[in-house]
C-alpha cells in the first residue's frame, strides 16, 4: 500500500491534476468560509461535474473540495465570529477574541496549521486501520451487514437534533425514496408508475444536489442571511506563529486530533461535535483555563485540529464498510457510484490502487490547503465580500448544468428542483436532513442484505439473534433506540 | 394548527399510497425460499410512515394545547446584552417570484436553446432582479452574467470535457 501511495502521489503531481485539485480546494474553501454555504454543498455541486473525468481524478477533486470546505469555516469564525460551517463553532470562542486583540493573522495561521496537523493525523489513522477493518468486514455475512447498517442508522437518528420521531420519519422517507425503481435481487419494478425515467430509480446526483445545494439557495432567498462584509484589515508581515507555541501544544494537538478522528468515525456526528468536544477537553486539561474565550491559542489548536481530523475518521467507515460517516461522505458515495465503484469491504482488495489514490489525494489536498491558505492569508478573507446576488445565480447555473450533464436528461433537473423544495421544507419544519440522506444511501444495502440473510436462513429470523456479531449489532441498534426514546421523553415535558 | 398537521398528513398519505401500490403488485414467482420478496421492506416502511405520522400528529396536538394553556412568563425572555448578528433581509416577494420563474424557464429552455444562450439570459434576469437597483450594480450584474457564462462554458466544455450543447467559442 505504501508503494501504491507514493506512486499515486507522484501521479497526482501532474500539472493538470494539481490545477483541478487546487481549483476545487479553493471552491471548497469558499463554500466553507461563506456562512450558509457548506462543504456538503460544494461537494454536491462538483459531484456531477466529475462525471466526465477519470474515476481517480474525479475522486481527488471531490476530496479536495471536502477538505477545503471543512477548513474554510475558520475564516469567518475568526474574522466575523460567525462559523462558516458548524465544524468551526468552537473556533469563534478564541479565534475571534484573538483577532479583536489585533492578531487576526496569527489567529488564522494557528487555525490553518492546526487543520493541517489534524488532517494528517487522521490520514495516518485511516491508512493504518482501514485494512484491519476491511479484513474483518469481508468475513461478516449478510445477517451482520444488515444489523450493522440498522445500528448505524439508529445512531444517526438519535444524534440528529430535535424530535426523535422526526428523525425516524426522515430516515424512513430516505429509505422509501431508495425503494423506487428495480428491487434488489429479483429486479421487480417498484413505485415507478410506468414512468420510464424513474424505472431505474431516483438518481443520486439530482437527489444530493437538490437536497444540499438547491435547498440552501431557496433558504438564502427566503430567510434573512448573515451580513459578511468584514472591514478588518490584515496588514503586517509574517504569520506570527512561533515553533515554541507549536511544541507547547503538541499534546493538545494530538489529543484533539484523536478526538476528531474518533468522533468522525461514528456515523452522523462528524466535525460539528468533534470541535466542541476537543475544545472542552483542551479547556479542562489546560494550565490556563481562564484564557479560554479570550483568545487562547490552545482553544484554536483544539477546535481546528479536531474538525479536520474528523475527515479521515468519516472516510474510515465509508471505505471499509460502505457506510458514510457524515453528509459529505454520503455525497462522496455518489462519486464512487457514477464511476461504477462500490465503497465497502471489497474496495480495498479489488481496487487497492484507487484506495491508495484517495489516500494520496487526501495528503496532497491537506498540504495544498496549508500552502494556499498561508500564502493567501491576507487575500482570501476578501471572499466574504462576495455579493449574494451574483453568487446565487452562478451557483444555480452550476447545479443545473452539472445535473443535466450527468445523464443528459431534463427530467433530472425537475427531480433536482423537487428535492430542493423538499429539503428546504423539511429543514424549515425541523426535520433533520442527515438521516434522510443516510436512509437513501443505506436503504439498498440494508434491503439487499436483509433479503439475502433471510434467504440463507430459509426465512428463519432467529439467525439474527443466534449469530453473535449480528446479535451484538442488533442489541446496539435497540439500545440506541431506547436511549433516543428516553432522551426524547425527557425533552418533551420541557 | 392545520399547517402543523400537514407533514403528518403527507407522511400518512405517502405510506397509504405505498401500501396501495404494494396491494396492486403482481405475485412474485422467482423468489428464493425464505426470501421475503421485494414488497416486505417497502411495506414495513409504509406502515412505519403511517404509524409515526399519527404519533407526530398526536405530539403536535399535545404541544399546541400545552402552549395555549401555559401562562405567559418572561422568565426566559432574552435579557442578554450581546450584540445581535448583522443580518441581510431576504429579497422582496416579487423578486423571489422572478427568480423562481426564471429558474423554471431556464430548465425548460436549457436543451432547446443550448447552454450559452439560456445561461446568459438566466443570469442576466436573476442577477439584475436580485441586485440593488442602481445603474452601477445593474451594469456589473450584466457584465458578470456574460463573463460567467463564457467562463463556465469554457471550463465545462474545454477543461472538464463535459458533453454540453450550444457552448459559445467551444
Amino acid at each position: 500500500m505504501i508503494d501504491l501511495f507514493f506512486a499515486n502521489l507522484l501521479q497526482l503531481t501532474d500539472p493538470r491534476t494539481l490545477s483541478f485539485m487546487g481549483a476545487s480546494l479553493v471552491f471548497g474553501l469558499l463554500f466553507g468560509a461563506l456562512p450558509g454555504l457548506s462543504a456538503a454543498m460544494a461537494v454536491a455541486i462538483l459531484l456531477p461535474l466529475t462525471y466526465s473525468l477519470q474515476a481517480d481524478l474525479g475522486l481527488a477533486v471531490l476530496m479536495a473540495a471536502y477538505i477545503g470546505g471543512i477548513s474554510g469555516g475558520l475564516v469567518s469564525a475568526t474574522l466575523l465570529c460567525i462559523p462558516g460551517t458548524p465544524s468551526s463553532i468552537a473556533t469563534t470562542f478564541d479565534g475571534y477574541p484573538l483577532a479583536r486583540k489585533g492578531q487576526p493573522v496569527k489567529a488564522l495561521a494557528t487555525g490553518i496549521v492546526a487543520s493541517a496537523i489534524g488532517g494528517l493525523f487522521s490520514l495516518a489513522v485511516l491508512v493504518s486501520f482501514a485494512p484491519v477493518i476491511s479484513e474483518i468486514a469481508i468475513r461478516i455475512g449478510a445477517h451482520e451487514y444488515a444489523t450493522l447498517t440498522l445500528a448505524a442508522m439508529m445512531l444517526v437518528v438519535i444524534l440528529a437534533p430535535g424530535n426523535l420521531v422526526k428523525g425516524i420519519l426522515s430516515t424512513c422517507l430516505g429509505l422509501s425514496i431508495a425503494t423506487v425503481g428495480f428491487a434488489p435481487i429479483t429486479s421487480n419494478p417498484r413505485f415507478s408508475f410506468g414512468v420510464i425515467d424513474i424505472m431505474a430509480g431516483v438518481s443520486i446526483i439530482p437527489f444530493m444536489v437538490g437536497l444540499f445545494a438547491v435547498s440552501t439557495i431557496i433558504s438564502g432567498l427566503t430567510s434573512p442571511t448573515i451580513r459578511t462584509d468584514s472591514k478588518q484589515v490584515l496588514l503586517g508581515k509574517g504569520i506570527g506563529i512561533k515553533l515554541a507555541e507549536l511544541r507547547d501544544n503538541s499534546w493538545n494537538l494530538l489529543r484533539s486530533s484523536m478526538i476528531g478522528t474518533g468522533i468522525g468515525v461514528l456515523p452522523g456526528i462528524g466535525g460539528t461535535a468533534s470541535n466542541l468536544i476537543a475544545y472542552a477537553a483542551a479547556r479542562q486539561q489546560s494550565k490556563k483555563p481562564k484564557d479560554f474565550g479570550h483568545g487562547s491559542l490552545e482553544g484554536i489548536y483544539a477546535s481546528e485540529s479536531a474538525n479536520n481530523a474528523s475527515v479521515g475518521g468519516a472516510l474510515l467507515p465509508l471505505l471499509t464498510l460502505g457506510i458514510p460517516g457524515d453528509g459529505v461522505t454520503a455525497i462522496l458515495i455518489g462519486g464512487f457510484t457514477i464511476h461504477g465503484l462500490q465503497p465497502g469491504p471489497l474496495l480495498l482488495t479489488k481496487e487497492p490502487d484507487l484506495v491508495a489514490m484517495i489516500y494520496a489525494a487526501f495528503f496532497l489536498a491537506t498540504m495544498m490547503l496549508l500552502v494556499v491558505q498561508l500564502f493567501s492569508i491576507r487575500i482570501f478573507p476578501k471572499v466574504l465580500l462576495l455579493p449574494r446576488h451574483l453568487l446565487f445565480p452562478v451557483l444555480l447555473v452550476l447545479m443545473v448544468t452539472g445535473t443535466y450533464v450527468s445523464d443528459n436528461r431534463v427530467f433530472d433537473l425537475w427531480t433536482m428542483l423537487g428535492f430542493g423544495v423538499l429539503g428546504w421544507a423539511l429543514e424549515k419544519s425541523s426535520y433533520p436532513l442527515g438521516p434522510l440522506v443516510l436512509g437513501f444511501v443505506l436503504g439498498p444495502i440494508l434491503e439487499t442484505n436483509l433479503r439475502r440473510a433471510m434467504a440463507y436462513s430459509q426465512g428463519d429470523l432467529t439467525d439474527f439473534v443466534t449469530r453473535p456479531m449480528s446479535c451484538a449489532f442488533l442489541l446496539l441498534a435497540v439500545s440506541l433506540l431506547v436511549i433516543g426514546l428516553r432522551g426524547n421523553a425527557n425533552r418533551s415535558p420541557q | 394548527m392545520m399547517l402543523k398537521h400537514l407533514p403528518s398528513v403527507l407522511f400518512c398519505s405517502s405510506g397509504g399510497g405505498m401500501l396501495w401500490q404494494i396491494n396492486q403488485a403482481p405475485p412474485i414467482k422467482n423468489a428464493q425460499i425464505g426470501d421475503p420478496g421485494p414488497w416486505l421492506f417497502p411495506g414495513t416502511l409504509a406502515l412505519t410512515l403511517i404509524g409515526l405520522g399519527i404519533v407526530l400528529a398526536v405530539q403536535e396536538r399535545r404541544n399546541f394545547r400545552t402552549e395555549q394553556e401555559r401562562p405567559f412568563s418572561n422568565e426566559h425572555a432574552n435579557t442578554s446584552q450581546e450584540k445581535p448578528l448583522p443580518m441581510l433581509a431576504p429579497p422582496q416577494l416579487q423578486v423571489r417570484i422572478m427568480v423562481l420563474l426564471s429558474t423554471i424557464a431556464y430548465v425548460i429552455l436549457f436543451e432547446p436553446l443550448g447552454f450559452s444562450i439560456s445561461t446568459v439570459i438566466f443570469l442576466s434576469v436573476t442577477t439584475v432582479s436580485l441586485a440593488p437597483k442602481n445603474s452601477k450594480t445593474i451594469a456589473i450584474a450584466l457584465t458578470t452574467s456574460l463573463l460567467a457564462t463564457l467562463f463556465i462554458g469554457w471550463l465545462l466544455a474545454d477543461v472538464v470535457n463535459v458533453p454540453l450543447q450550444g457552448v459559445f467559442f467551444s
